[in-house]
């Protein structure tokens, strides 16, 4: 374990229960997180990637395990610890924008410094424009989401992560439900983020974007990895797959 | 009306698809209905439908009235009837009548009976003829006739068991012997259901003479030609009361000080004109629930159709025109409101149930009755039409509105038909809440007013004061000093009874029958002439211990006592208002007064003591007439009651009386025994039983109210949930999601607090005249309800903000 360790997971599992059927989406993951670290996350659908990730971010809790992160364990807080956590420490940045329709761009990114204590409007309003700025924005405070492009609405949602300076960016398929000329430009924009200083955790199944990451985990069923192992997996599987196809 | 019914048959459909629903949407229109109805069919029933005789509307009550004495409405005299009978060209036909008790002491305990003495005319005027037998005819009615009388149908029963083979038989009451020469029709009830039976009204010579102007102790009823209207019957009126002062010189000047003359009322307006203004109160209250009610169904079938728009959009796509849709929509509300309408007529059962008993009271219950007819079925079947068209509108726009694609486009989210319903289901509470701020500050001003009347006393106290009452017009009583007597010894009598702490007597008990026995009096020292005539205040006969008993207070001087006797000096104690009116300033005590216009024969009666005023008639109304007391050894009338304070149950009680006046006179019954308290209450009677329906609607607004601000609170935070999981997914704490939820209702809430008090402030000049002691614009009563509403709607947001605080903010992932 570094002695800069932002993030450190030991164990962690997750168990969902639904209709006395138990899936074990998380089975003793070890993930240790350093401070200005770029990571890509990447696997098979269903393998548990959005799990870890909601895990990470404190929107889920684990069924087992340790999680540090900045020196606090955090696997059994409450939901208004973990809220507080959430806003403080994490940055979300969601595959479907997730802006608020009703809400201007100005708002929206303001959004996470309103539920802070102690935060004044003119302190607010400083924040949310250095934010808009550094993601190439500024000039469209006053428009509603439903008036921008996916690309620009992404980049709203980008600075909304960052308004609130926080310790770590997770980023779930970010590019999802972008074409590809919008998508590399969020990519480039995490790029250059990351080279100012900002630790990011990036969910992504596409391993073009998974190689602007300097540093990939690979997940396979609940489990982290190599990559060797998870080709050989994949092949293994694929060749199941084949085989009860030809017997059928 | 083929496709309309096979609409139905879908809409039915529907139901069985959403039986929770459906079932919600027909109990709440079944209330707003039902209220509609019940207050509809009093309506009808007292005011709308004709009273129970031949050419209702031709019948007329004839009265005097002394405006400028502040005595609108009096009895009439013989000499009155008389003139108005011959001299009025309006009329068809005229009658008097009033009230006697006449003793039977056949059965075991000797009973009390009350008869309507009547002009032959009566049965004529109402145009009713006997069940068997004859009714009363000119003959019966001669001076010296032998007594005859018809009985009511229920007297016939009880008496004889319906024996027909009565008729010709005599019938022995209060000495005289009355042969039975009919029986009137079972449904035959007038004035009220209280008469027993009907004996002729004899008038004497004397009493046909100009002597007996004043004496107004009965009650006119008179039937107008077809075409003469009210006012040229009055017309008639005034000219005949100009005759009869242009012939006598003396009476003239009262005449034109008090302004007497002659006036009709419809019979109907007559009985119940007075509830008018209440019950046009009522309609509006019930009105309010309806649209409350119709505000909480719109919102369920406005969240439906937003559900329903796919289905609807593949109709349209298979070539359902927009009328065809229309038409399905209001299928379904009108199957939904004909349902309603049928369990709110059970409903208006209820209501009726509690109004009968209370509201009718003062009429007998028997010249109306509010039971649900064709035309209330009528209004129902209306109201219940119009229901379903105005829930049908804002669905309609919704599913069959001009973007009907969409809903084959996508779930709905974010399209313009979910903000119409969002901005439509908000505007919907906010006009709920207003019509219940608005609903509530009127009932709440009702409930006040009425709690200052019922508050108010009656300058006596009436609890555990009992009051029975007796009538001595047997011959062995045609004697002053045997009535004294036999009421002495009775008092005597009570007196001993183990828990009876005081007795005494008086006539013209406040409150009863007689409260308003009245008559003018004379000041000594003062000269009446054209322009000053005498006084008219209530007249009372009382014992010594009248005061003592009902505690009303003596301000000044002495009570009577046993020393007030016949032989001695002639007394008289007055109340305050009496003293404040005639002797301001001055010492009332030893001044004298006089009953009757202070001629030469005037009877001067010395002023001993000044006693509290008392309310006799109304709790409600000042007290605008003086009060005289004479004591019963120096006057007598054989008509009083006798007033028991006593804390004891009323059977207990009466039979003990019972058992000391068969010690004084075996024969002598007593009658009516009721508390003080029960007969200020029967006062009261018209006006409570609508206060208690106008609480029970306000109750089931605000019940309407909450639910309506639930179900779209509940509806806002299920459309906003995806929302709510990206600001809980950004670090919004619980708190600050319960807040969000909370001021969006809060906004909601308070803009229609704010319309509903201005409406209730611009309504409120409507509903001063029903109030009293107590303004339209009374600030507590608009506080109180603004909190509790604002309380109510906070309680009913809880429940969906907790909902929202706890939505999981993983969904901000999932969304895609
Ligand atoms: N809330 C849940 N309840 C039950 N099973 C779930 C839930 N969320 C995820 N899973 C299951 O857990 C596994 C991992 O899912 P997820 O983390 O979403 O995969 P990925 O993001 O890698 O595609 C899948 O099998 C998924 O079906
Ligand atoms: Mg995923």
């Amino acid at each position: 374990m570094s002695s800069n360790a932002l993030i450190t997971m030991r164990d962690i599992k997750k168990v969902f229960y639904t209709d006395e059927v138990e899936t074990h989406a998380l089975s003793g993951i070890h993930v240790d997180i350093s401070q200005g670290e770029y990571v890509a996350i990447s696997g098979p659908s269903g393998c548990g990637k959005s799990t870890l990730l909601s895990i990470l971010g404190l929107l889920d809790s684990p069924t087992g395990g340790e999680y540090v992160l900045n020196g606090t364990p955090v696997q059994s807080l409450d939901a208004n610890q973990r809220a507080r956590i959430r806003n403080r420490e994490i940055g979300f940045i969601f595959q479907a924008f997730n802006l608020i329709g009703d809400l201007s761009v100005f708002e929206n990114v303001e959004l996470p410094l309103t539920y802070r204590d102690n935060m004044n409007k003119g302190e607010r309003r400083d924040r949310a424009m250095e934010a808009l700025e550094r993601v190439g924005m500024a000039h469209r405070v006053k428009h509603f989401p439903g008036q921008l492009s996916g690309g620009q609405q992404q980049r709203v949602a980008v600075a909304r992560a960052l308004v609130g300076k926080p310790s770590i960016l997770l980023a779930d398929e970010p590019t999802g439900n972008l074409d590809s000329k919008n998508g590399e430009a969020v990519m480039t924009l995490l790029d250059e983020l990351h080279k100012s200083g900002s630790t990011i955790c990036m969910v992504t199944h596409d391993m073009r974007y998974a190689e602007f990451a300097a540093r990939k985990i690979f997940m396979f069923d609940g489990r982290v990895v190599d990559e060797e192992t998870l080709h050989r997996l994949r092949t293994e599987e694929d060749q199941r797959l084949r085989q009860s196809l030809a017997i059928a | 009306m083929r496709q309309f019914f096979s609409d139905l048959m879908h809409a039915a459909r529907q139901w069985r698809a959403r039986p929770g629903l459906w079932l919600a949407i027909v109990v709440t229109l079944a209330l707003g209905i039902g209220a509609n109805t019940a207050v509809f069919s009093v309506i009808n029933g007292l005011l709308l439908r004709p009273l129970p005789f031949a050419d209702a509307d031709r019948l007329v009550m004839v009265y005097n009235t002394y405006p400028k004495n502040d005595l609108e409405f009096a009895g009439t005299s013989i000499p009155d009837y008389l003139d108005r009978r011959e001299g009025a060209p309006s009329l068809e036909d005229l009658a008097m009548f009033n009230q006697i008790s006449l003793n039977l002491t056949t059965g075991q305990v000797p009973e009390q009976l009350s008869a309507a003495r009547v002009t032959p005319s009566f049965f004529s005027v109402l145009q009713v003829s006997a069940a068997y037998g004859r009714v009363l005819d000119d003959a019966d009615a001669e001076d010296g006739a032998a007594p005859v009388a018809v009985l009511s149908h229920g007297l016939w029963q009880r008496l004889y068991g319906g024996d027909r083979s009565v008729l010709g038989r005599e019938l022995v009451l209060s000495g005289r012997n009355y042969q039975i020469v009919g029986v009137m029709p079972e449904a035959f009830a007038f004035p009220d259901r209280q008469r027993d039976l009907f004996v002729p009204f004899v008038f004497t010579a004397a009493q046909k003479s100009d002597e007996e102007r004043g004496n107004e102790y009965s009650m006119s009823i008179g039937r107008l030609k077809p075409g003469a209207t009210l006012a040229g019957l009055n017309a008639e009126m005034d000219l005949l009361v100009q005759r009869v002062g242009a012939r006598l010189p003396d009476y003239l000047p009262f005449i034109e000080s008090s302004g007497f003359t002659g006036r009709a009322e419809h019979l109907q307006e007559f009985f119940v004109g007075d509830l008018r203004g209440l019950l046009g109160l009522l309609q509006a209250a019930t009105l309010f629930v309806l649209l409350i009610a119709a505000a909480n169904v719109a919102n369920l079938l406005l969240a439906q159709g937003l559900a329903r728009r796919r289905e609807f959009s593949v109709r349209a796509a298979m070539g359902a025109g927009r009328a065809q849709l229309f038409r399905q929509l209001i299928a379904e509300s009108l199957l939904a409101s004909i349902a309603g309408a049928g369990l709110g007529l059970l409903i208006a059962q209820g209501c009726l149930a509690l109004m009968d008993g209370q509201l009718l009271q003062r009429m007998g219950g028997s010249l109306f009755h509010t039971a649900i007819d064709a035309g209330v079925l009528g209004f129902t079947l209306l109201v219940s039409v119009l229901v379903a068209l105005l829930i049908s509108i804002l669905p309609a726009i919704v599913v069959a509105g001009p973007s009907l694609v969409e809903g084959l486009k996508d779930g709905g989210h974010g399209t313009t038909s979910s903000r119409f319903t969002r901005l439509s289901r908000s505007t919907l509470v906010v006009v709920q809440l207003a019509l219940s701020v608005a609903l509530l500050i009127g009932a709440g001003l009702m409930l006040r007013s009425f709690d200052r009347l019922s508050g108010v006393g009656p300058g006596f106290d009436p609890a555990h004061l009992y009051s029975a009452a007796y009538a001595l017009n047997g011959d062995q009583y045609a004697d002053p000093a045997a009535r004294a007597q036999f009421i002495e010894n009775s008092l005597n009598g009570i007196r001993q009874i183990p828990g009876v702490a005081a007795a005494g007597m008086i006539s013209g008990l406040p409150f009863s029958p007689m409260a308003d026995s009245s008559g003018t009096f004379a000041i000594r020292g003062e000269v009446y002439d054209a322009t000053h005539v005498p006084p008219h205040a209530f007249q009372r006969i009382i014992d010594e211990g009248f005061f003592p008993t009902s505690r009303v207070p003596l301000l000044l001087g002495r009570n009577f006592t046993v020393a007030d006797s016949a032989d001695a000096s002639r007394v008289v104690i007055i109340d305050k208002l009496l003293a404040d009116k005639h002797f301001a300033g001055q010492d009332p005590l030893g001044k004298q007064l006089s009953r009757g216009g202070g001629g030469d024969d005037a009877q001067w009666m010395t002023i001993v003591g000044v006693v509290g005023t008392v309310k006799a008639t109304e709790l409600g109304a000042e007290v605008r007439k003086e009060t005289m007391y004479v004591p019963m050894r120096q006057t007598s009338f054989p008509v009083g009651s006798l007033l028991v304070r006593a804390e004891m149950p009323r059977d207990v009680l009466t039979t003990k009386i019972r058992a000391v006046l068969k010690r004084v006179d075996p024969g002598q019954p007593i009658f009516d025994v009721r508390t003080m308290q029960e007969r200020i209450d029967a006062s009261l009677g018209p006006q409570r039983a609508p206060m208690q329906l106008l609480l029970v609607f306000a109750g089931v607004a605000l019940v309407l109210a909450a639910v309506g601000i639930y179900a779209v609170l509940a509806f806002l935070v299920g459309q906003r949930a995806g929302e709510i999981g990206v600001r809980m997914a950004i670090g919004a704490g619980r708190g600050d999601i319960l807040r969000l939820v909370l001021r969006q209702s809060a906004g909601l809430v308070g803009l229609g607090l704010v319309i509903g008090v201005v409406a209730a402030l611009l309504l409120a000049r409507v509903l001063s005249s029903q109030l009293y002691g107590i303004s339209a614009y009374d600030p507590l009563t608009y506080v109180a309800v603004v909190i509790l509403l604002a309380v109510v709607a906070a309680a009913a947001s809880l429940l969906p903000a907790r909902r929202a605080s706890h939505i999981d903010p993983l969904r901000a992932l999932r969304q895609e």
